[in-house]
């Protein structure tokens, strides 16, 4: 198989050959990941203490007969929050920028205060405590911190980003593909995007 | 211009319909030099630590906020998304606009492409 890619790869026009190879092996990927159970709604890959191991075993045995995309390796540092906030402080202190303050919770501290608390080793917003929230407790954080090495850290409130929303930038390449803004919409309970084309400047917004 | 000091009050901070074509291009370019800048010095933290290529060189979706402290703005990363279940944000039937999800389709393909065939370059 190994030599099928190396041999058919150079040329472009075998590049479907390719991705077929790849997506059929993505499937397998994903069926050898999904066998562990899903436990609730928030451990959405299903991973915790009892069978990490396995998985880890798993993935290490399939990595030597297939090329994986993220790299294996490479998805802690990726889950793990922290350490890509720590990289975007020490950015934004280089090109003096703002940043919001961020913390690590330390086990009983208050969890009272006008900062949103957020978990690692999750995405689609599934482990974000805005102030008010009934969950804001330490039994909920500590029944909750169940995907290995997951910590939870408390954050400086940025209104804007509920006022105003985001832009979404598509980088493939290392190249922009595209950027779309998107706002959630308090009534309806729905979010909405929109390819952007122009954009104000820093000083207009001012 | 618009008038400086009207950001709470304005509805819509994306696609503006007003401003003279200079404007509007240096306005983009600071925002594609915000992100540019940020990419590129987050992509040579990480191939250190990495001691290889990053995943976010073949993808990953940057998601820029807007921050205010003592009457400055700036832009701000609030997050890095570059796994498969990252959204595209690219639901034609929800979102305005026509969809970019071929566009994206097509760049992913020629950067996976251009990624396999550097790791299996032996």
């Amino acid at each position: 198989m190994d030599t099928y890619i190396v041999r058919r790869l150079p040329y472009w026009r075998y590049r479907h050959h390719s991705l077929i190879y790849v997506s059929m092996l993505s499937v397998f990927y994903y069926n050898i990941i999904s066998v562990y159970p899903y436990n609730n709604r928030n451990n959405a890959y299903g991973v915790d203490e009892a069978n990490i191991k396995n998985y880890e075993i798993g993935i290490d045995k399939l990595q030597r007969l297939v090329y994986m995309w993220p790299p294996p390796d490479q998805m802690q540092s990726i889950a793990s929050k922290l350490h890509l906030v720590q990289n975007l402080d020490r950015i934004a202190a280089r090109m003096k920028t703002i940043r919001p303050i961020t913390q690590q919770l330390v086990e009983g501290q208050p969890l009272t205060g006008d900062f949103v608390i957020k978990r690692t080793h999750s995405d689609s917003g599934q482990h974000v405590l805005l102030p008010g929230d009934p969950n804001r407790n330490w039994l909920y954080l500590r029944r909750n911190r169940d995907v290995p090495k997951s910590c939870w850290f408390g954050q400086s409130m940025v209104a804007t980003l509920r006022n105003t929303g985001e832009w979404r930038v598509i980088i493939m390449d290392g190249k922009i593909i595209c950027t779309f803004h998107t706002k959630y919409n308090e009534e309806k309970k729905t979010w909405r995007s929109e390819v952007v084309n122009d954009f104000y400047s820093l000083t207009e917004l001012r | 211009m618009l008038e400086e000091g009207t950001f709470n009050s304005r509805q819509k901070l994306w696609n503006p319909v007003e401003g003279d074509y200079i404007t509007r291009e240096n306005a983009k370019k600071e925002f594609h030099n915000f992100v540019k800048n940020v990419y590129a010095a987050l992509y040579r933290i990480e191939s250190r630590s990495t001691n290889g290529r990053p995943s976010m060189s073949i993808f990953c979706r940057l998601d820029i906020g807007l921050i205010i402290e003592q009457g400055k703005v700036d832009y701000f990363v609030n997050e890095v998304e570059r796994t498969a279940t990252a959204s595209l944000w690219s639901n034609g039937l929800v979102g305005l606009g026509p969809s970019k999800i071929g566009i994206i389709g097509s760049s992913f393909a020629l950067a996976l492409h251009k990624w396999l065939c550097i790791m299996t370059d032996i």
